[in-house]
């Protein structure tokens, strides 16, 4: 017995958002510079090719889900299938690794707002004011996230174009020469290494119950995948042709670099502070999502009627996580050697297992059910 | 067991109504109330005795007379032959005397010579059929009915020897008429405004929106005293569910008194601490036709000149009848100015705040040195500075209004001269932010909603709060919070950032506004039983403004 | 010291209420409640422990 409304509904175009919103803000991150080391010049190819792996593997696990799992998201497969134990196990990992990002994003915006705009504040206090409204954004449910990302994302992508635009007058094509930058095996390595930042084969996983119609929901993963990584290549496309690779490399927050350097005659120029808001909201809606999913893998596993007494624990926890780190550069490696590295066997590996398994094993119940 | 995540789920949603039933929900509230209202007049609720000289004791009891001088009791005789013993009870201040001295207390005195000597029980059959001649008479046995009737302005006849009354409509109390918008005033538009008379209030809605669907249901709220509150919505195209809803919600209503449409909104909003309203409350009839031909529910409350229509979402209260009344590109412009005065309401001092404090770099060289310059004098920090400012300018504002119209013009000089000129000649504040303060002060005139102005002139509080201590990251992790509280608030179970979040089909009407002759569709949030309002070629004479695909029917000539 | 005692105040409200949300699992569910209503605990304790650890570092 399942209460379907206890299950937020969202819309197709909430979703798209949400998803898209998740993906962009890793321009922010250090996705840029990781992917300007393994790609070098061809950096921008990346986010295309990690689009198109992560929507090869969209398609494959929502047309399972839909063949055989109608309604159910991927903690309630794994039950079905597994059992109880296994789909705590799954369930576990996912909210470790969403956790996990929640805290790393959370380190580099931290160190973001630090290093830009508040140079003279603790970066405690700087943490806890991200902790509370990301507590009470995750605190208003699925719905308000979902409807916030979609009224931020136009703002976003038009913050992005326009940084990407106003910068016209500091562009040397020729800087994204050699076309294939570091070498075609090198993009290839790199864009399979770094896909997992297309995490939407995941959310998709968790979110599939909560979409209003079964339809609509593969034109939302395609079109937020599309849209993401067009939008990341874009950006790459143009940080490459203001910055080089090796200039890049030691840079940290690529969008406040990029955003320094317009000057657009004696009046329009120094802009950065306004792309703060583009930023700090868009990392807030990420983090938001992340901590929410991680509340609701969480309440799903040990079967929490509710999820959200354990929020407070949860943003808690996350803060703690993402001040382990002693400094900035151990946090960016930390980032980019586990979360970046290894998050596609979460991302991908996990998700894409349990359901092709489980549908497996359920094709092969049903056959031997009709055999016999 | 799944995990319930729906923060919106303990709230009431709208959903579409189904036929055959109407008002869903409306479960425990209404029954409730009826049976407390029931016991409550069961004291009074005898029938009315046959004899007259109990019916004067009754009277005076319910009354409390002769003690209470406001009740009028004249006893007087039907004819003058066979006379008939005949009591009528009225409010002195609320009756029309010219009624009830013409129409009442004339025919039954002196134009009933030709009575003949009737069995007693039938005299009251004799008076209401052919010796009275108002247009309104009701017909009842218990005190119950008569006294409510009496207490709003009609008359009470009451004949020896029927144990009936007969309630005469005679209500003449004094009321301001009909006048000239007040708050929500237009140059291009009507410009009547509901006032203080229930009836005239429901009456210039109906003048206007002339169908039979246009239905009226009355309710009573109020244990001590009632007051009418009307429920006014279209059959056949308000959605049933949301009709049942606000009944329920009016009906649940507990009180001893209801003073005006505002007490009620608080008593209807979904979260009555939200500082967005829920509920728009307007006193433009205009604007109640056209929302009842959306698909909303208009309510009005006893006499107040106020009338609530809901549900309502945030865009609307954006919105003025000036918008549609004018061409496309005139309407659309006027809603860019009011939605940049919003941004300006809400955030310019803020901004102005967290600029000078946190990011001077920002500013082109010269503005940065004039603002410097402008503040050299200045001996407080800009945070105090602009607070100084916005407390006088709030100061006026409430004094502007309290003060009386007599001593009004001193406000103006007053209010003018300490901070336009002599506070910036002391060197309290920089001229440079009389400027933003005055800019702030000018846009939220511009937010046509009263309600919705008191809530950004909070919210801009919070925000200047905000950016005092943490510059635009503490502005920009405000409006994410204000953003997702937004978002999850239903006003009748519609979310109140409905079309855009989440995104729902609607005419061109929410953020900019487009030409009338495309408002082909009602809001879709309002889940109405018709959708279109209109078919989608509005000027089918017209190649400039035909839809694509649409082929102009020539008229075949006749002979 | 008394900058850490004061930073304590949050993590240990929020240890408090976590622990109270796992005994309303336990309650709620009776027998079954207590396997449903560790986990609380765990991430109470958890979150109570790092942040104790981070703040000790950043503060003392």
């Amino acid at each position: 017995m399942r209460p379907v409304s206890s299950k937020a509904k969202i819309g197709a175009k909430e979703l798209t958002a949400l998803l898209t919103m998740y993906v962009v803000p890793n321009a922010f991150l250090s996705y840029p510079s990781a992917i300007s080391h393994s790609g070098m010049e061809a950096a921008w190819m990346e986010p295309l090719l990690s689009g198109v792996i992560a929507m090869v593997l969209f398609l494959m696990v929502q047309t399972l889900i839909r063949r055989h799992f109608k309604g159910l998201d991927f903690i309630e497969i794994a039950k079905e299938t597994f059992g109880r134990a296994f789909a705590i196990l799954v369930a576990l990992a996912c909210a470790a690794y969403l956790l996990a990002s929640t805290a790393s994003v959370m380190r580099e915006f931290e160190e973001n707002v630090i290093t830009t705009v508040l140079p003279l504040t603790p970066i405690l206090m700087v943490g806890l004011l991200f902790i509370l409204v990301v507590w009470y954004m995750a605190y208003c449910g699925l719905e308000g996230i979902a409807r916030t990302s979609l009224i931020l994302l136009p703002i976003l992508v038009a913050g992005i174009v326009a940084v990407c635009l106003m910068t016209v007058n500091w562009w040397k094509p020729y800087l994204l020469l050699p076309i294939w930058g570091a070498g075609p095996e090198a993009v290839e390595a790199g864009s399979l290494r770094y896909s997992s930042i297309f995490a939407n084969v995941l959310l998709v996983c968790i979110l599939y119950p909560h979409a209003k119609d079964d339809k609509s929901f593969r034109r939302v993963g395609v079109v937020s995948i599309l849209l993401s990584a067009v939008l990341l290549s874009g950006f790459i496309a143009v940080y490459h042709m203001v910055f080089t690779p090796q200039q890049a490399n030691h840079m940290t927050f690529h969008l406040y670099q990029l955003a320094r350097m317009i000057f657009l005659g004696r009046f329009f120029q120094r802009m950065e502070a306004i792309f703060i808001f583009l930023w700090v909201t868009s990392a807030v809606v990420k983090m938001a999502f992340t901590l929410w999913a991680t509340a609701y893998l969480l309440a799903s596993a040990f079967q929490w009627p509710v999820y959200r007494p354990i929020l407070p624990a949860l943003a808690l926890g996350c803060f703690s996580i993402s001040m382990v780190p002693t400094d900035v550069m151990s946090a960016v490696q930390w980032e980019q050697q586990y979360l970046l590295g290894w998050g596609w066997t979460i991302v991908f590996a996990l998700p894409l297992g349990v359901v092709s398994l489980a549908s497996l094993r359920k094709r092969g119940r049903r056959g031997r059910l009709r055999h016999a | 067991m799944t995990v319930n995540d729906s923060v919106l789920d303990e709230q009431f949603t709208l959903v579409p109504s189904d036929d055959g039933h109407s008002g869903g929900d409306s479960g425990d509230g209404m029954d409730e109330t009826k049976n407390r209202s029931d016991s409550d007049e069961g004291k009074q609720g005898d029938h009315i005795p046959s004899r007259i000289d109990d019916m004067k004791a009754d009277l005076e009891r319910i009354f409390t007379l002769p003690d209470n001088k406001d009740i009028v009791v004249r006893p007087f005789t039907v004819g003058t032959e066979h006379p008939w013993r005949a009591l009528l009870v009225f409010v002195d201040g609320m009756a029309d005397k010219t009624i009830i001295n013409n129409h009442i207390l004339q025919p039954l005195m002196l134009l009933s010579q030709a009575l003949e000597e009737e069995p007693v029980n039938g005299r009251m059959e004799v008076v209401m059929e052919t010796l009275l001649p108002g247009n309104q008479v009701n017909r009842t046995a218990t005190w119950q009915e008569v006294v409510p009737g009496i207490l709003a302005g009609s008359t009470g006849l009451f004949v020896d020897g029927c144990d009936e009354a007969l309630v005469v409509e005679s209500k003449g109390w004094e009321h301001r008429n009909v006048g000239l918008s007040q708050t929500e005033t237009v140059v291009r538009g009507p410009h009547d405004a509901f006032t203080e008379s229930f009836r005239a209030n429901t009456g210039l809605v109906r003048a206007l929106f002339r169908s039979e669907h246009l239905v009226t249901e009355i309710l009573e709220v109020g244990k001590l005293a009632k007051t009418d509150v009307a429920v006014m919505y279209v059959r056949g195209l308000t959605n049933k569910r949301l009709v049942g809803e606000i009944k329920r919600r009016i009906q649940a209503v507990d009180v001893d008194y209801l003073a005006d449409s505002g007490l009620l909104e608080q008593f209807l909003e979904d979260d009555p601490h939200f500082l967005v309203p829920q509920i728009l409350s307007t006193e433009r009839p205009d604007r109640v036709a056209h929302m009842l031909s959306e698909g909303h529910v208009a309510v009005f409350v006893g006499n107040s000149p106020y009338v609530l229509t809901m549900p309502v979402v945030f865009w609307t209260l954006m919105h003025t009848p000036e918008d549609a009344y004018l061409k496309f590109p005139f309407g659309w412009f006027l809603r860019v100015i009011r939605w940049s005065a919003l941004l300006v309401a809400l955030l310019l001092p803020a901004l102005y705040v967290a600029v000078t404090n946190y990011h001077p770099e920002m500013l082109p060289t010269d503005l940065m040195l004039s603002i410097a310059g402008s503040r050299e004098l200045v001996p407080f920090p800009v945070i105090v500075e602009i607070l100084l400012m916005e407390f006088s300018i709030e100061l006026i504002r409430e004094a502007g209004i309290r003060v009386p119209s007599v001593i009004g013009p001193t406000i103006g000089i007053v209010g003018a001269l300490i901070i336009g000129q002599a506070a910036v000649q002391a060197g309290i504040v920089s001229p440079m932010l009389v400027i933003v303060i005055a800019t702030t002060a000018l846009a939220s005139f511009v937010i046509p909603t009263y309600n919705l102005n008191f809530g950004i002139r909070l919210a801009r509080f919070a925000f200047l709060a905000a950016s005092a201590l943490f510059g635009f990251y503490g502005i920009a992790l405000l409006a994410c919070m204000i953003l997702v509280n937004l978002s999850v608030q239903r006003s009748f179970g519609v979310p109140l950032l409905a079309p855009i979040a989440p995104a729902l089909r609607a005419s061109p009407d929410v953020l900019a506004r487009g030409p009338g002759f495309v408002m082909n569709e009602r809001p879709a949030y309002l889940l109405t039983q018709h959708e279109w309002r209109q078919k989608p070629y509005t000027r089918p004479w017209s190649p400039v403004t035909r839809p694509k695909g649409v082929k102009l029917r020539r008229r075949r000539e006749t002979k | 010291m008394l900058k850490f005692v004061i930073a304590m105040i949050i993590p240990v409200l929020v240890f408090r209420y976590t622990i109270s949300f796992g005994g309303w699992l336990s309650r709620h569910r009776g027998a079954k409640g207590k396997v449903i209503g560790s986990p609380a605990y765990v991430v109470a304790s958890g979150s109570l422990a790092l942040t104790g650890y981070v703040l000790w570092r950043m503060l003392m």
